[in-house]
């Protein structure tokens, strides 16, 4: 095969590996995005921690729950487009469920990083969302 | 006495100006994912940076030649292209993960948009190295990353295990993940001894005029400035440890470096985090970019310095220029520094062969360097180094394919 056709089949392939796509998803893949979801939550946890006791900035909050909650909704979408069998479908489905939760709690904090009551109750839920995701990744 | 406060003033700008955005990103996701396991490999890159940095400052002075001089000068045209070339890619690839660094440091700080703030970063960056006397952006930059000291108090207050920070520090293998932890041990080490910062060095030897006189300042500023500037690796590595490991978390975004401070110290670690982070990226942005020009200018034996005015080296100025707006290109695509990050200090250290050996050659050259050449200890370290830096520079590449780029 020329150069050029083997450059060309690196640069079709390596992005459409990287992607991931649709597919069926291996217990691999589903431990990996249930450990970057449990991550996320956690993290989105101790921010909440931070703004409920006032112990950080608005803007902070703010822009770094948006990109955890970008994160976590890639996450989503990554396990809405895969295909599973048996015990691992149910699982995905949770893990699916699970994603969109915390996506949709770390936007609440994105957009109200000054409210420290709701901060108190999305540490709480993430925290708790956090050992979910864990348990999921076992 | 006053030749002494230039000196602590030199080191303390070193020690700030240590950390880049390499050494943020792999310290925190090493001492996130095995804790203080990978502690002894800070002390290997330390160790390694010294001894190269120690050998360029040592050719510069006796021959009054920067990196890419000597190279082109004792082992030709071509040789030297091929690293040139290497070097100039690894080299912008840092420049523009440095900028987008920069840029997500001020949306946490100001929350502006992200790309509006890579255009005001990259205008920021462009005025300071046009009007600013060398000698401010290096202390202004260095100073403000001293801020980054909130990580070691950050570190002490998150209560670590001493005993297990203690055995981080004598080298052992991972019980577990074995790829993983080997692509996270090149990752520290390629961080450590990222090439630009050797270039940047050697050229400011020439520049400043030191000739062999000034060889035992040399050894002392790079012991003393790697080695204090290695305790800030410490500092990342040991609060990632504390704090991110116990709870999964496995760091994905420079806010999340930041966060290592806050949880401890709150609202006031936070910001000075943030401008540490700030300062020491935007420091490493500018030396990035005129490693670059230095290493054309050099190459190609173009006039050069950052003490002449612009003027009076407009290709080494053109150079300069050119890589900012490169960097803003790649940038402005929309990828993601961290990951940009991840790619530039793993292709360093594949490059990095292309300018150790020869510097390595040159340095043990006793035609060129006279009594100032390598010495039996110089030596030994020399090529110690130079077999491991061969075997991270094989196996990077693997490692980061094997390992998905760590993830596992």
């Amino acid at each position: 095969m020329p150069l050029r056709a083997w450059i060309c089949l690196v640069l079709l392939v390596l992005p459409a590996s990287a992607c991931g796509g649709g597919g069926t998803l291996s217990t691999k893949a589903f431990q990996t995005q249930a450990e970057s979801l449990q991550s996320l939550a956690a993290e989105g946890a101790l921010v909440a921690d931070g703004s409920a006791d006032g112990r950080t900035t608005e803007t902070f909050v703010s822009v770094h729950t948006e990109y955890l909650g970008k994160a976590a909704k890639k996450v989503e979408t990554k396990l809405a487009g895969a295909q599973a069998s048996g015990e691992l479908e149910e699982k995905r489905k949770r893990a699916m469920r699970l994603a969109g939760r915390v996506a949709g709690e770390l936007g609440q904090l994105h957009r109200a990083p000054g409210d420290r009551a709701l901060a108190d109750r999305l540490a709480s839920d993430l925290r708790d969302e956090a050992d979910a995701a864990e348990k999921l990744a076992e | 006495m006053k030749k002494v406060l230039q000196i602590a003033l030199g080191i303390l700008a070193a020690i700030g100006g240590f950390v880049d955005i390499g050494d943020l990103v792999f310290n925190v996701e090493a001492g996130a994912q095995f804790g203080y396991q990978l502690l002894w490999v800070v002390v290997v890159g330390v160790v390694g940076i010294i001894v190269y940095s120690e050998m360029c400052g040592r050719v510069a002075a006796v021959s009054k030649r920067a990196v890419f001089d000597a190279i082109r000068e004792r082992l030709g045209f071509g040789v030297g292209f091929g690293a040139l070339v290497s070097s100039q890619l690894v080299n912008l690839m840092t420049l523009a993960a440095e900028v987008g660094g920069v840029a997500l440091v001020l949306q946490l700080l100001s929350g502006l948009p992200y790309r509006a703030l890579i255009v005001l970063a990259i205008l920021a960056l462009a005025f300071v190295i046009w009007v600013s006397p060398f000698e401010w952006i290096e202390r202004i930059f260095g100073y403000g990353g001293l801020a980054l000291l909130v990580f070691a108090v950050g570190a002490i207050k998150l209560h670590p295990d001493w005993g297990s920070v203690g055995h981080g520090l004598v080298p052992h293998l991972s019980s577990s993940d074995h790829l993983v932890y080997a692509y996270f041990a090149v990752g520290l080490l390629g961080a450590a001894m990222t090439p630009y910062e050797v270039y940047f060095y050697s050229s400011g030897v020439v520049e400043e005029g030191w000739t062999p006189k000034d060889l035992g300042l040399n050894r002392a500023n790079v012991m003393i400035g790697y080695g204090l500037g290695g305790f800030l690796s410490f500092a990342l590595m040991i609060t990632a440890g504390a704090l991110f490991l116990p709870l999964g978390v496995e760091p994905q975004f420079i806010g999340t470096v930041a966060l290592g401070a806050q949880v401890p110290l709150g609202t006031i670690g936070l910001i000075l985090a943030l401008v540490g982070i700030l300062f020491a990226v935007g420091g490493a942005a500018i030396d990035t970019c005129f490693s670059g020009a230095y290493n054309l200018a050099q190459y190609f034996g173009w006039e050069w310095g950052k003490y002449r005015r612009p003027s009076g080296a407009p290709r080494f100025t053109i150079a300069w220029a050119i890589l900012l707006v490169l960097a803003l290109l790649i940038i402005m695509t929309g990828i993601d520094p961290v990951m940009l990050t991840e790619y530039a200090v793993i292709f360093s250290v594949v490059a990095l062969p292309l300018t150790y050996i020869p510097i390595l050659l040159v340095a043990n050259d006793r035609s060129y360097m006279g009594r100032y050449a390598n010495g039996r200890l110089a030596n030994a370290f020399g090529l110690l180094y130079l077999v491991v830096i061969l075997v991270v520079a094989v196996s990077a590449i693997p490692l980061m394919i094997i390992t998905n780029q760590g993830q596992g």
